[in-house]
C-alpha cells in the first residue's frame, strides 16, 4: 500500500473541474426541460386566457340582452344580393379586420383589436339535410385561431316571423328566402328553416379570441 | 507518504474550490430558472377575485338585463365604502386579502366617474392602492350601466384585483 500510495498523482484540480462540469451540465439540462412549466406554455398564460374568455362571454351576453340590437339582429343583418352581411368585405371573411357594425363591433374592437388580439365570430346553425348536419357562416374571420385561443358561445333562436334587419330589408319573413346558393336569384339567406312550427332555426354564435 | 508525493493540499483546495463554486452557482440559479410568472398569485387569490367580481356584478345588476348594473346604486356603493375593511366585509373576503375594485372605460385605463344619489360625482375606485407592477389576481368583467353613462358606451370594465 505504501508504494501505490506514494505513486499516486495529484488529480484533485482535474477531479474538481470534472465534477463542476457535471453540476453545470446538470443545471443546463434542467433548464432545457423547463419548457413544460405552466408559465412558459406560450405568450398567453392561464390568467390571461381566463380574462379573455370572461370578456368574450360578457360581450356576447351584453349584446344578446341589448334590446332591439341584439345578437339575433346581427345574425339577420344580411344582404341577400351581396350574399354576405351588410357592410362586410366579402363572404369568406365577413367583416374581417373591421369588425361588425354598431356597439357590438365597437366593444369587440376596443376589447380585442386595440389590445393586439384577433377574433373570429362565427354563426353555426342547424342544416336541413340531416339532424346532425350543421352549417357555418362567418360573420368575422380574421384567420386561423392560434393554439391559445379561447371560445365563448351564445345560442339564439330565430323565429319564422323574423325579418332580415339590414338597411334594405323588407317585411319579407325569413321563410321567404332561398337557401340554395347555387342558383342565381337575389334572395339568398344561408340559414334554412328546419323546424315545422314557429321556430325557424337555432344559431350558435361563437366568438373565438386569440 | 514519501517526499515524491506532490503538493496535495494546494491541489485539493483548488479542486474543491472549483467544485464548490459550481455547486453554489447551481443552487443560486435553479430557483430563477423555474420562474413562474404568477408565482406570487395563488389559486385562492384568483378564486377570491372571481367571487368578489361575481358578487359585485350580481349585486348591482338590474333584473331584466344581464351584465347591466344600476349606475346610481354602484356610485352609492363606491361613495359609502370608504375603507378597505368595509369593502372586505361587504365582499366577505379574509382580512389578509388586499384588494382593489375599479370601473374603467373600455378603451382607456381611465376611471369612470358617476353621479350618486346625493348628486355628488364619485370616482369608481375603492380598496387598497394598487400599483401597476404588483402581481395580482385580476378579474375583468365587461358591463354596461343602466343610466347610459357616456363613458360606459358601449361598455365599461369592472376590474377586481386581489393580492
Amino acid at each position: 500500500m505504501s508504494a501505490s500510495g506514494s505513486d499516486r498523482g495529484q488529480a484533485f484540480t482535474l477531479e474538481g473541474t470534472v465534477s463542476a462540469l457535471v453540476v453545470v451540465i446538470g443545471v443546463m439540462f434542467a433548464m432545457q426541460s423547463t419548457v413544460i412549466t405552466p408559465s412558459s406554455s406560450g405568450a398567453i398564460d392561464s390568467q390571461t386566457r381566463t380574462q379573455l374568455q370572461q370578456k368574450a362571454n360578457d360581450i356576447l351576453v351584453i349584446t344578446a340582452n341589448n334590446g332591439s340590437r341584439d345578437l339575433s339582429y346581427y345574425v339577420r343583418y344580411w344582404d341577400p344580393t351581396e350574399r354576405t352581411f351588410y357592410g362586410a368585405i366579402r363572404p369568406s371573411i365577413g367583416y374581417g379586420v373591421n369588425g361588425p357594425p354598431g356597439d357590438f363591433g365597437e366593444m369587440l374592437t376596443m376589447s380585442f383589436t386595440e389590445q393586439g388580439r384577433h377574433y373570429n365570430l362565427i354563426a353555426r346553425y342547424r342544416g336541413n339535410e340531416s339532424p346532425n348536419d350543421s352549417g357555418v357562416q362567418r360573420i368575422v374571420y380574421q384567420g386561423a385561431p392560434g393554439k391559445n385561443a379561447v371560445v365563448a358561445t351564445y345560442t339564439i333562436t330565430l323565429y319564422d316571423d323574423n325579418t332580415l334587419t339590414g338597411p334594405k330589408s323588407t317585411t319579407r319573413e325569413l321563410e321567404g328566402y332561398d337557401t340554395n346558393a347555387s342558383d342565381n336569384d337575389d334572395s339568398f339567406y344561408p340559414i334554412p328553416d328546419v323546424v315545422h312550427g314557429p321556430v325557424y332555426n337555432v344559431v350558435e354564435v361563437r366568438l373565438i379570441v386569440w | 507518504m514519501t517526499s515524491d508525493r506532490g503538493q496535495t493540499p494546494q491541489d485539493f483546495a483548488m479542486g474543491i474550490g472549483i467544485f464548490i463554486i459550481a455547486v453554489a452557482f447551481a443552487f443560486a440559479f435553479i430557483p430563477t430558472a423555474f420562474n413562474f410568472s404568477n408565482s406570487d398569485v395563488t389559486a385562492s387569490e384568483t378564486k377570491l377575485a372571481e367571487r368578489a367580481s361575481m358578487q359585485l356584478v350580481s349585486n348591482f345588476s338590474i333584473g331584466e338585463r344581464q351584465n347591466t348594473i344600476n349606475g346610481t346604486a354602484t356610485a352609492d356603493f363606491f361613495n359609502e365604502t370608504d375603507t378597505e375593511e368595509e369593502l372586505r366585509d361587504v365582499l366577505n373576503l379574509p382580512d389578509t386579502a388586499q384588494l382593489n375594485v375599479s370601473i374603467r372605460s373600455l378603451d382607456q385605463n381611465r376611471v369612470v366617474t358617476m353621479v350618486a344619489s346625493d348628486e355628488s360625482s364619485v370616482q369608481l375606485v375603492a380598496g387598497d392602492t394598487y400599483t401597476e407592477d404588483r402581481p395580482s389576481a385580476e378579474v375583468v368583467r365587461v358591463i354596461q350601466t343602466s343610466n347610459d353613462e357616456p363613458e360606459c358606451i358601449p361598455a365599461c370594465r369592472l376590474i377586481v384585483r386581489v393580492w
